[in-house]
């Protein structure tokens, strides 16, 4: 889908959001609140829920399966992993556990089922993340312990400190502190297979000469896979939600961002997208700095959100770098006319290899064009036509080499 | 005098309010459903579009809303369950079939006669798009798009993957962008969005 067809759809949503149901007075909105009431105290109570014999089998069979396939309390420990940068990961049998991306800039695990135990080396100028349905996690040098029962995530720290974000809200854990999902943090962190290996763990960095230590939990960005649970999830009184040791602050991730832009919410989602990427701290900056772009081409300021998109080009990893350099030129060729411009912001990067290699052949040949460089304009439509004869921009691209 | 019972709809309920609500305490559970009434009657009103059994609608909700609250553990926000159970009221509701449609309200400048008709007609053939549209695109269009909610909200209220909800996203926005495509209101608050083409 396209730029062009987004934003016509943004209007509309702009346009139903201003639509209001007929107004309904206070005494009319008493009387479906009363009746709503008086009908559901008059429901007779609804029977604890039974499952039949054919879902007790199936419960039974799955509880017995995901036990055969978790290592009992004597067995020795769980596989243990380490990564090139000295990160060890301890994954217990049976876990679905997959590495996204390992480089030097970024390590990115996706739990999607059962627990690990990260031993994180110091890496302040890198990030090792970890994800699960509910939760992703940021780490830098830190040893702690995720954990996926059912549909919910636990979290706990056993050296160092960790930061979650579930849901937009932010939560700080200290050591010997837990989090669940959709519960809370509870004061100690206890149970879970890994616990043993944990303390362990974090003794032996106790041993060693301090280095300080923070990890940054925040919202799931992806969805690696569905994930049947296994298992019931523990009840919530067991997590003890109450108990807050450090203080909780309003957080948002990019995709929270970027349903602020789906809505409409430019503005917005430019000043919290500005803020965050000064923050840095999850060393996703450029992530926040392309949606701050957007929402700032979202409320007509081009020049400003192509001047950022250029920026984003050095900060962001190298699969990354040809979109925002697509989105600079694009902007400014478009939409300010700036034909010189745009063959600068696609001079930044190489397109070679990428979904948008047939797109930036064609913008570049625009470009050239539109500057007044009508041979190179001709000569690179024709590069296009013999790589892409039957391209989307071909009929343009035969024009050009016909001038 | 008792003091009045307030819930915040956007935050997690105090143990004591979770315990009111689950003993089926009146004055709680009027205090919890008058929180999130206006959310719950815009939400179906933008699901369901503009007709006359609204309220009918906003009803069914509320008895749903009042008698799962009884079973309310405090997992999520008010406004979250809330929302779980107007979508579902919307699924039923848009099998129904529609007797009569409402006439839609005008959006746009009330000083510029030309531009509210447009922005009317606009709005009618909006509406006529999004019944053409799949119940799930619509719902998921609507929290997403109109209600501003973020794809993992809405994915706890559907009950599925995050990825699902960004994918009927995505479909919906294509499906509408074709559907409205040529429309001459849209075209022209488009380009006074963009600011500079003509």
């Amino acid at each position: 889908m396209s730029e062009r067809e987004q934003e016509p759809v943004d209007v509309l949503a702009t346009m139903l959001r201003g639509g209001l149901p007929s107004a309904i007075d206070d005494r009319a909105r008493d009387a479906l609140l009363e009746r709503a009431i008086d009908a559901s105290s008059q429901a007779r109570p609804q029977p604890t829920r039974r499952r039949s014999p054919v879902w007790a089998l199936a419960v039974a069979a799955a509880v017995l399966l995901g036990l055969l396939s978790l290592p009992s309390a004597q067995a020795p420990w769980p596989s243990d992993l380490t990564l090139a940068t000295g990160d060890r990961v301890h994954v217990v049998a049976g876990s679905d556990v997959a590495f996204e991306r390992l480089d030097d800039r970024e390590r990115r695990i996706a739990l999607t089922t059962g627990a690990a135990v990260f031993d994180v080396a110091s890496i302040e100028a890198s990030v090792f993340e970890v994800t699960t349905p509910e939760l992703s996690v940021v780490v830098r040098g830190t040893v702690f312990g995720v954990e996926r029962v059912g549909e919910r995530t636990f979290v706990r720290v056993y050296e160092g400190r960790v930061e979650v974000r579930d849901h937009g809200v932010v939560t700080q854990l200290a050591r010997n502190e837990s989090y669940a999902s959709g519960a809370g943090i509870a004061p100690h962190a206890d149970d879970g297979p890994l616990e043993r290996l944990g303390r362990e763990l974090a003794a032996r960095r106790d041993a060693e000469p301090h280095v300080p230590a923070v990890a940054v939990i925040a919202p799931a960005p992806i969805q690696p896979q569905i994930v049947q649970p296994i298992v019931e999830a523990p009840a919530v009184q067991d997590i003890s939600p109450t108990p807050r040791a450090m203080p909780r602050r309003a957080g948002v991730d990019v995709s929270d961002l970027e349903g602020w832009l789906a809505a409409g919410r430019f503005e917005d989602a430019r000043a919290r997208a500005h803020d965050e990427r000064l923050l840095g701290r999850t060393g996703d900056a450029w992530r926040f700095g392309n949606v701050e772009a957007r929402a700032l081409q979202g409320l007509g300021r081009v020049d400003e959100a192509a001047a950022l998109y250029d920026e984003l080009v050095d900060e962001a990893p190298p699969d990354d770098r040809a979109a925002l350099a697509f989105r600079a030129a694009s902007a400014r060729l478009d939409r300010l006319g700036d034909a010189h411009g745009a063959l600068a912001s696609l001079d930044r990067t190489s397109f070679d290899g990428t979904a948008l290699q047939e797109r930036a052949l064609g913008l570049r040949a625009r470009a050239l064009d539109r500057a007044g460089e009508s041979d190179a304009a001709a000569r690179v439509a024709g590069e296009y036509l013999a790589r892409y004869p039957e391209g989307g921009l071909a009929e343009l691209m035969r024009a050009l080499t016909r001038r | 005098m008792q003091e009045p019972v307030r819930f915040d709809p956007s935050a997690r309920l105090a143990t004591d309010q979770i315990e009111a609500l689950q003993r089926g305490d009146r004055r709680a559970i009027e205090a919890a459903l008058r929180s999130v009434f206006p959310d719950l009657r815009l939400r179906l009103h933008r699901l369901l579009g503009p007709r006359h059994d609204l309220d009918d609608a906003v009803q069914d909700a509320l008895i749903e809303v009042a008698s799962a609250l009884r079973g309310f553990e405090g997992r999520s926000t008010l406004r979250t369950f809330a929302a779980r159970i107007t979508v579902r009221v919307a699924y039923r509701y848009f099998r129904r079939p529609r007797v009569e449609t409402v006439e839609l309200a005008a959006l746009a400048d009330p000083d510029d006669p030309e531009a509210r008709v447009a922005s009317r007609q606009t709005l009618r053939r909006l509406a006529r798009c999004l019944e053409k549209m799949s119940e799930k695109r619509r719902v998921t269009f609507v929290l997403c798009c109109v209600e501003g909610m973020p794809p993992a909200e809405v994915a706890e209220i559907e009950g599925v993957p995050s990825l699902v909800i960004r994918a009927r996203l995505m479909q919906a926005r294509s499906e509408l962008a074709r559907l409205m495509k040529g429309d001459p209101y849209v075209d022209a608050m488009t380009r006074a969005s963009r600011g500079s083409e003509p």
